[in-house]
């Protein structure tokens, strides 16, 4: 019971830019880089506030950290394609620049290649909506590279 | 839900990680993504999108851990084969064939193509008797021990000469069977005085197995020019010259269950000789290693898609390497071993001293 008091006293509060207050333990603070500075920044008892990060996706985080503590190697490859199976490809986007934003290392690694794997079959078009870039060719410039490597438009998906 | 509110303001992924993304892609992709905007049309001459790109495309390679080395073919009854693994190839595991297939003529062995399930293929070469043929194939799963003996089932008219080419030894998973490729050529003997029979001068033959036999390929490919076969995907693939084209050096890759042949083209412009080019397994693609003909650096490509040319991308130039050395698993000398790419290991053959060194390309170390 100490122990667990003890925690509560050490947890960090982080407010999430939909107003609502996280309390976590300092272990998971500081696996998020950017949560690790603010820290020894300010007053650890003070409320910190993350205006780039929702709800939804500080509680995907912290899901994440707390259930990789698998004990072995193959728990923790089954909770992480459990864990990114359950996420549509916009809610990976969303959660992706919060992790960027925060800094989490270990998604960092996980999460592009995740992306990375579901968008390996989509259209050029597709791609521009996803990542918001602006295409910047004109049209007889896309239609040259299009006809150089048509062999890559084989097999792509369906939008 | 809350964040609906937020996702209409559209954040987009930053910069570092898009390219974090796009340099987890196969090569296939990031060449279609190449027009989705100009900057992104030259990532791949970008050094350094190309060094993470490389990075993250070898490091990801796990497949095989061991290598299959062939020794003593210079002394043809030295019987020398060794298994290479651990993680930094420390054991060397001198490998005893099964007693009943060890004979005087099958220490000249060869193996064909890689490791299946480990299980590896090894043949002679044909013998001629008095009035038969002997050639031994065999099978040998390294982990049980077990082994088959092929049935050679051939047959040669009087009048012909015999000439065997494997070419391929492959898996279909769907029937959970193994099959080998093998050409025969029928040479008419230029003194024969008897009569010759009217003969097919070549075929294609396939085994099964299951079946444990060989069927006749009612059609004609390019046949295997190197040792350098491998298995990959279904498929079996080897360096042939095109049919018609007998300059154009093409990669053929066979499907081992619609029995459908395809060819690539390859650019032949650094490097005509096939004993410096190799054929490789990197992370789930065919890759060639081209040894560039006057300096002693190397050429990574990656095939993009089987049957088109200009989808071959290289991917990274290591070297110069200290020492004149060939790709492993390049060399279609008979008495050299076969090994290739494991966990982002190149691996080199020292021309001379016939040692053995890899080139690490996950941290770019010899």
């Amino acid at each position: 019971m100490a122990e667990k008091a003890s925690e509560s006293s050490n947890s960090i509060s982080l407010n999430t830019v939909d107003g609502k207050i996280f309390k976590v333990s300092p272990t998971i603070a500081n696996q998020m880089q950017t949560i690790q500075s603010l820290i020894k920044a300010y007053d650890s008892s003070r409320v910190i506030s993350l205006p780039h990060v929702n709800a939804f996706h500080l509680s995907k985080i912290i899901e994440y950290l707390e259930g990789k503590s698998a004990t072995t190697v193959s728990a923790v490859k089954e909770f992480e394609a459990q864990f990114m199976k359950d996420l549509s490809l916009k809610q990976l986007k969303g959660l992706l620049i919060a992790v960027g934003y925060l800094k989490v290392n270990e998604l960092l690694e996980l999460m592009p290649k995740t992306v990375a794997k579901l968008i390996e079959n989509k259209s050029v078009e597709f791609l521009r909506k996803f990542f918001g870039i602006v295409n910047d060719f004109t049209p007889s410039e896309e239609a040259k590279i299009r006809e150089e490597i048509a062999w890559a438009f084989d097999g792509v998906d369906e939008d | 839900m809350a964040t609906t509110k937020h996702e209409k303001v559209s954040i987009n992924i930053p910069y570092d990680l898009i390219f974090n993304i796009l340099s987890k892609l196969p090569i296939k992709s990031l060449r279609r993504f190449s027009c989705v905007t100009p900057s992104w049309a030259n990532l791949l001459e970008n050094p350094n999108f190309m060094m993470m790109y490389t990075h993250n495309f070898f490091r990801d390679n796990d497949h095989d851990t061991s290598i299959f080395l062939r020794q003593g073919m210079v002394e043809p009854y030295d019987d020398n084969s060794f298994l290479l693994c651990g993680e930094r190839f420390e054991n060397k595991v001198k490998l005893y064939l099964p007693h009943a297939i060890q004979d005087d003529e099958f220490k000249c062995r060869f193996k064909l193509g890689s490791i299946i399930n480990g299980t590896i293929c090894l043949y002679n070469e044909l013998q001629f008797g008095e009035d038969e043929i002997v050639q031994k194939v065999v099978l040998w799963n390294l982990s049980s021990n077990e082994f088959k003996i092929i049935p050679p089932d051939v047959h040669c008219p009087p009048g012909f000469f015999l000439q065997v080419y494997f070419s391929g030894f492959g898996f279909v998973k769907l029937t959970n069977d193994y099959k080998l490729i093998r050409k025969l050529n029928f040479v008419i003997i230029g003194n024969w005085d008897g009569v010759i029979e009217d003969y097919p001068v070549s075929s294609w033959q396939l085994y099964s197995l299951k079946s444990n036999s060989w069927k006749e390929l009612d059609f004609e490919m390019p046949s295997n020019l190197s040792n350098d076969e491998i298995y990959f995907n279904g498929m079996c693939h080897w360096w042939g010259r095109k049919i018609f084209d007998e300059e154009e050096l093409v990669l053929v890759s066979f499907n081992l269950s619609d029995e459908v042949f395809y060819t690539t083209q390859v650019d032949t412009t650094k490097c005509y000789l096939l004993f410096t080019r190799a054929l490789v397994v990197i992370n789930d693609s065919i890759a060639t290693i081209v040894m560039h003909e006057d300096e002693n650096c190397y050429d990574i490509s990656i095939l993009g898609e089987i049957g088109v040319k200009e989808s071959w991308t290289k991917i990274i130039t290591i070297g110069p390497i200290p020492c004149i050395s060939y790709p492993i698993g390049s060399i279609p000398c008979i008495s050299y071993p076969i090994g290739v790419w494991i966990r982002g290991k190149i691996f080199f053959r020292e021309s001379i001293t016939k040692e053995i060194f890899w080139f690490d390309l996950s941290v770019r170390l010899i």
